[in-house]
């Protein structure tokens, strides 16, 4: 079960240099085809700083440099259990390669569904540039089936 | 589509889908280390097998991802204000994933004009996996 003595709880802020090869083998897995993911000249020609990152990348941005195991299971995550129930993003700015983001999230809910069954998690995350601008911001929701 | 193509669709009306190749492991292993999310689930069947389940299953963010290369095939990615999805089943491997948008309303705001579309991916068998729904800028 998640605890809900986490609602509220803040994760330590992060920093994340957006890596241009790494970048690139996101797009590539994907499928992406569209130059200004995979080429750098070609997201220039088309007005970006670098290669654009497609509009999840900055969920993958979050994950950096982190084991779910370690984050979650404080929070009573059981990994096996987990399914990703939904996720939105707003989006302010591009994030590009080269760029530096800042990364902050907190749990903001924690609750119950049918008699326990499904336990849900909601996840809120912040991304911005070094300049303190506000870039996308993720809510996602997890969910654990019992 | 260019932004004066976007400003010609109305409300209802359905936009080109569009169709992924079918969802390997090769492609949950590579999407493991693309994505940072290396929840085992995804790419080790002993561990699927180990916690009750047959096989291992997609990313959702994959799905979204998918979804996502759609959305920006219709619109520049600098317009699209929001992007949202529920993961209403889980995507198996192998699954071929389709990926449709219909519009579903427009409004003005005082700063611009935004469209809303409607987004879902169907698997093979027209199983829903992913619903949700995207906020474009478009004059």
């Amino acid at each position: 079960m998640f605890n809900p003595e986490f609602i509220g709880h803040s994760f330590p802020t992060k920093t994340v240099n957006v890596e241009e090869g790494k970048l690139k083998f996101f797009s590539q897995t994907i499928g992406e085809t569209n130059p200004i993911y995979l080429d750098k000249d070609a997201a220039k020609d088309q007005g970006y700083r670098s290669i654009l990152a497609p509009p999840t990348y900055s969920f993958s941005l979050t994950l950096e440099g982190e084991s779910l195991r370690d984050k979650y299971e404080p929070i009573g995550l059981e990994l096996g259990k987990l399914l990703h129930g939904a996720q939105s993003f707003e989006f302010f700015g591009e994030i590009c390669a080269g760029d530096t983001v800042i990364i902050d999230s907190k749990i903001v809910d924690i609750f119950q569904k049918k008699s326990g069954a499904l336990d849900f998690c909601i996840e809120e995350m912040v991304v911005k540039n070094v300049e303190g601008e506000t870039l996308a911001v993720l809510t996602q929701t997890f969910i654990m089936r019992h | 589509m260019s932004s004066s193509e976007i400003a010609k669709l109305h409300v209802g009306d359905m936009l080109e889908p569009m169709t992924h190749n079918p969802i390997s492991r090769t492609t949950l292993a590579l999407f493991a280390g693309a994505s940072g999310d290396h929840n085992p689930i995804h790419i080790d069947i002993d561990f699927a097998k180990s916690v009750g389940l047959d096989d291992v299953f997609a990313h959702g963010m994959l799905g979204m991802a998918y979804l996502g290369r759609f959305l920006t095939s219709i619109a520049d990615q600098r317009n699209i204000r929001s992007y949202s999805v529920r993961f209403s089943s889980i995507t198996q491997v192998g699954a071929k994933l389709k990926c449709i948008g219909k519009v579903k309303e427009i409004t003005d705001t005082s700063a611009e004009r935004l469209m809303t579309i409607e987004l879902s991916a169907t698997d093979q068998n027209n199983d829903v996996k992913l619903i949700g729904d995207a906020v474009i800028a478009f004059q």
